[in-house]
């Protein structure tokens, strides 16, 4: 059985009698990159930050490492690092001075604690830059340092690659992919860029509305999920004996009174199709579904994207 | 608590704010003071002292510069963490909110203090100088050092009609609200300085009060210290409990 790092139980949030988050149950297994996807206004951040005891829930409990957060209180702060929408550091003070003042209020750090923090995010050049000179870019790599700088066990990361240039997102799925892999670090990650959360996740959840839609493996989710050619012909019988006698194709599925799923051979999808109209079958289209994260989440939440 | 604190002082670095501060702390005994020269020059029996340049310097301190740059430092205090968005980085670790608002407080009495130190600082430099190249008395230890007294007095007075100010920067979470209350609150204090009610005014009441006047304006002295440390017991709890119970989005 796994154990959970995060667990809520019909987890919700009202503003002003409008539901934010509406009876949320998550299960976010420890040593895994749970992938929290959803719409803008869905709910993510809301979530989030009922987590970690920035916003008080209107209802339900939260298990944070199996203890209920509504008594712990802040016993296990120190053990989760967070980014949460853009990072928010002291104007005035550059990136070395930041980090002093969230070890100092941490309370315990190693000596090297912040250097070693900069430098994993390339930030150890800029000493006398002040944050309200950084980058968007910087600012994100300032924000991830300071969540890992304690070396803990959680990180909960909204949005974390936002404003990233395409090297700097390749080398965050990197780090965090070895900080997961190598030290066992649970990650509750949310974006918008869903070919990274592809690369990165072992869990999705996908909320809408306030409410939790799915829960699922990336695995079960490509095992449920495989690519496909779907033809909608005139005669599916006809077209499925062809399919069988001629391309001698076993794994397909009539999923409809016009239509039929192949999932072998999609390539030889043009030459099928030309068997079908020598055969007099009438074929009214030819889709390939690619089985991406992308087309399930589109398919899950709405036609209308992710924004 | 003392990192808490040590964090507080941090934050202020490179922030012309404490600048502010402390050319206010330097600027109103060297005003009060060419004034008083003037004053001296046209009375030839007003003799300028040390006693004259402290008892305008407070008076002016407490009545105008005190509330004003002072709340300001308050408001700038909390506001900043509302408008730099910094509360959801810090409310994220393991120090309670009312810890942390401890510090705020504490900062703020460690300036109030710095401030009032600043001006004693500047009015024996003053009095040193007027007593070498004008007919001034000489500023005596004893004299330096019950000025040092009743300006740290002052300052505890002053700190403790702050709070409010505190609660409204939470309230208004940036700094035009609190920067009009301020104002107002300021102007009043010049206003009501010298009418009958003044004693019930936290913010004159508290000059009256160091002053020794507080009873001669409203006959007693219990209600003026009422009032202010109804104002002050109210504003840190009216902060304590927003605090506590603030969403951070």
């Amino acid at each position: 059985m796994d154990k959970y790092v995060i667990e809520t139980e019909n987890l919700s949030k009202d503003y002003h009698g409008q539901p934010a988050v509406d009876n949320l149950s998550l299960h976010v297994p420890e040593g895994k990159i749970y992938a929290f996807l959803g719409k803008n206004g869905a709910g993510k951040t809301t979530t989030m930050k009922m987590l970690l005891n920035l916003i008080r829930p209107s209802d339900g409990k939260i298990y944070l490492f199996g203890e209920n957060n509504s008594v712990s209180g802040k016993k296990n702060c120190h053990r989760i690092g967070s980014v949460i929408e853009a990072p928010a550091f002291y104007e005035n003070l550059t990136a070395r001075e930041n980090l002093e003042i969230l070890a100092r209020l941490r309370g315990r750090h190693r000596k090297d604690t912040i250097e070693r923090a900069l430098c994993s995010f390339n930030l150890d050049k800029e000493k006398k830059k002040l944050f309200r000179e950084y980058s968007l870019g910087m600012k994100q790599r300032l924000g991830l340092a300071a969540a890992i700088m304690h070396e803990p066990e959680l990180l909960i990361l909204d949005e974390p690659v936002n404003g990233l240039d395409p090297v700097g997102i390749h080398e965050t799925r990197k780090y965090l992919l070895q900080l997961c892999r190598e030290n066992g670090t649970t990650i509750f990650i949310s974006s918008h860029v869903l070919n990274e959360i592809e690369q990165l996740a072992d869990i999705i959840g996908v909320i809408d509305k306030g409410k939790l839609l799915e829960e699922v493996s990336l695995q079960e989710l490509y095992r449920r999920r495989r690519k496909f050619a779907e033809f909608e012909v005139s005669d599916v019988n006809k077209a499925a004996l062809l399919l069988e006698n001629v391309f001698h194709i076993s794994d397909y599925a009539i999923t409809g009174k016009h239509l039929l799923r192949l999932y072998e051979k999609i390539d030889v999808r043009a030459d099928i199709n030309g068997c079908f109209i020598k055969e007099g079958i009438a074929v009214a289209g030819v889709t390939v579904d690619s089985g991406k994260l992308e087309d399930y989440f589109t398919e899950l939440v709405g036609g209308d994207g992710i924004g | 608590m003392a990192d808490i604190v040590y964090c507080e002082w941090l934050k202020l670095k490179r922030s012309k704010i404490l600048l502010i501060g402390f050319s206010g702390s330097f600027i109103v005994p060297f005003l009060v003071t060419v004034n008083d020269i003037r004053i001296s020059f046209s009375k030839p029996d007003a003799s300028l002292s040390p006693g004259w340049i402290y008892e305008d310097s407070i008076m002016f301190i407490m009545l105008l510069f005190g509330p004003l740059v002072m709340a300001v430092v308050a408001t700038y205090l909390i506001s900043r963490e509302y408008t730099e968005k910094t509360l959801k980085t810090v409310f994220v670790l393991s120090i309670s909110r009312s810890r942390f608002l401890a510090g705020k407080f504490i900062m703020l009495f460690i300036l109030v203090l710095l401030f009032m130190v600043l001006s004693w600082f500047d009015i024996v430099v003053i009095s040193i100088i007027c007593s070498l190249f004008l007919d001034a008395q000489q500023i005596t230890l004893l004299t330096a050092v019950s000025i040092l007294i009743q300006m740290i007095k002052g300052g505890i007075l002053l700190f403790a009609t702050l709070p409010p100010f505190v609660y409204l920067s939470m309230r208004a979470k940036g700094t035009i609200t609190p920067f009009i209350v301020i104002a107002t609150v300021s102007l009043l204090n010049v206003v009501l300085s010298g009418s009958p009610i003044a004693g019930f005014y936290p913010w004159t009441a508290a000059y009256l009060l160091l002053a020794g006047r507080l009873a001669q304006v409203s006959g007693s002295t219990l209600p003026g210290i009422l009032v202010i440390l109804l104002v002050y017991v109210s504003g840190i709890w009216a902060s304590v409990s927003r605090f506590q119970k603030e969403d951070i989005f």
